[in-house]
């Protein structure tokens, strides 16, 4: 593993290793390509242990993954499908005038009734379930408050999956599959700058405290950012040129890490 | 007694407390017996501060501390949040009156946590709920929705309507505006930012929407700004005032019919 440490200079101090374009070129880099594969394999390893997957059973999972034995490669669209039609409905729900409020806001909607209630709303994404069952479901998901009996609300411009283990790891695996995606677009040879797909990162040592005020500083911003662009591609996907077949989901994530 | 109820309104509108109504009180009330017992007095020596206490039942030590200034009130006696802050503050800042976007949910006016009612009394357990709510509700702050939901609309307590103090908005942003336009002008090397974006046309229905849209963007705009800019702010406060300069950002919104074009 020597390949993955960076060299130590006359002062001691350590030098990063400057990558070439283009690698493996020797066997040096091919070690450092190998160091970097192990790594990424160890980060997911050990974040599917805390979802109670054994050694044994992730060790058989992932000789099926290398073999191209997995069985689907759909789960994550399958578990969050549901999450998805309802964080549709949501954004709906905040940008259709029949459910807006007279100051723009959503309305607080009856649930059964013909038009402007809960139940049109959801029969558009829900056209199986019965409209207690979506307010259930929406409920669960904070999406939205019961008020009484026969009124509901809506509470979050987005579907939360924090608490739901389910959720949390077939969008993990969404994320995961995304960003490679992103990555590997990014690692074409000659590509110019302004056509790659922007990737920042900005981070610094701070302690718990001042990391709970990051969040608090952070947590508009990055809504507004998802917010601005979920609108944007809504507008964009109604439009004649977006409706053929050749589609492919575009979108933006942003989240924030402490290590 | 009839005289002084509008006067005790208007301060309720202002969201001036008791104790700082008070202290005002006392402080215009010194200052006016001291030029009231000039005028009685046929010497040009100013009235004793003893003399002062004994007319308004204020300690000489008091009447001395107040005449040193101009009638205010007193530091001691201000809140430094009066109820109605204290509550904004904790419903744009407490996570469990916030959505998912950090921004304040509505709230049903009574019921278990989170409603207004568990807010109050958490955050202003001195006062009945119904009493914070109604000075809200006169300061334009908070919205009554269908189903006794309430929705905070600011965070700042403001008077509405022509006030003095809204009269003077006008002119400070007024004047704000004039001198960065007219700075531009004498000096384009140096510009202040003063941008605008390409005006559109929306159909009338839409601009509760538009409005809402345009708030909500800008006002966490500008929050991201003050805090990226707090440790220039910071920085600063190590040197003399003289080497300092106030700099502000507003953002306002702008609409047109087409009768006014």
């Amino acid at each position: 593993m020597s390949g993955t440490k960076s060299r130590e200079n006359r002062n001691g101090t350590r030098e990063p290793h400057l990558l070439k374009d283009q690698w493996p070129s020797d066997s040096r880099d091919l070690a450092i390509r190998d160091a970097l594969a192990i790594e990424l394999l160890t980060a997911c390893m050990t974040a599917l242990r805390t979802y109670g997957l054994r050694k044994s059973k992730l060790t058989e999972l992932a000789r099926k993954a290398v073999t191209g034995n997995a069985e689907s490669m759909n789960s994550a669209k399958a578990v969050l499908e549901a999450a998805q039609q309802l964080a549709e409905m949501i954004a709906k729900w905040g940008e259709h005038p029949r459910y807006l409020d007279e100051s723009g806001r959503p309305a607080i909607l009856s649930i059964t009734g013909r038009k402007s209630s809960f139940q049109s709303l959801a029969s558009e994404f829900f056209p199986t379930y019965a409209p207690s069952d979506v307010v259930n479901f929406g409920c669960e998901a904070n999406a939205m408050e019961r008020i009484g009996n026969d009124k509901v609300a809506r509470l979050n411009d987005c579907v939360v999956f924090t608490g739901s283990s389910f959720l949390i790891l077939a969008h993990s695996v969404r994320t995961v599959r995304r960003f490679l995606g992103t990555a590997n677009f990014n690692r074409q040879p000659l590509i110019a700058i302004a056509a790659g797909r922007p990737d920042r990162t900005s981070c610094g040592e701070i302690s718990d405290k001042d990391f709970s005020e990051f969040i608090s500083v952070m947590r508009p911003q990055i809504s507004d950012l998802v917010e601005m662009s979920n609108r944007w591609l809504g507008q964009r996907a109604k439009l004649p040129k977006n409706r053929g077949k050749r589609r492919k989901v575009a979108g933006v994530q942003a989240f924030l890490f402490f290590e | 007694m009839s005289a002084v109820e509008p006067l005790v309104e208007l301060l309720l509108e202002l969201g001036v407390t008791s104790p700082e109504a008070e202290s005002l009180l006392r402080g215009v009330f010194v200052h006016k017996t001291r030029e009231w017992l000039a005028r009685q007095s046929s010497s040009t020596v100013e009235p004793s501060d003893v003399r002062i206490s004994l007319v308004t039942g204020v300690h000489r030590n008091f009447v001395r501390r107040i005449l040193a200034e101009p009638p205010k009130i007193a530091e001691a006696r201000k809140h430094k949040s009066n109820h109605a802050s204290r509550l904004l503050q904790a419903w744009y800042n407490d996570p469990a009156y916030l959505d998912s976007s950090g921004k304040p949910r509505d709230l049903p006016e009574k019921g278990s946590h989170p409603s207004f009612q568990s807010l109050s009394t958490t955050y202003v357990p001195s006062v009945a709920p119904g009493v914070v709510l109604d000075q809200l509700r006169r300061a334009g702050l908070v919205q009554m929705l269908s189903e006794h939901r309430l929705r905070v609309r600011g965070r700042t307590f403001r008077v509405h309507g022509f006030t003095r103090n809204s009269i003077a908005e006008v002119g400070h942003r007024t004047r704000e505006l004039l001198e960065t336009l007219t700075h531009n002008i004498h000096q384009p090397d140096a510009r202040r930012f003063c941008e605008t974006m390409r005006v559109i046309e929306v159909e009338l229905p839409r601009i509760p929407v538009i409005r809402d849209l345009i708030n909500r963007r800008a006002t966490t705009f500008l929050a991201g700004m003050e805090h990226e800019l707090a440790v220039e702010a910071s920085r600063s406060l190590g040197t003399k005032r003289k080497g300092r300069i106030n700099v502000g950002l507003t953002i306002y919104q702008t609409e047109r019919g087409p009768k006014q074009s």
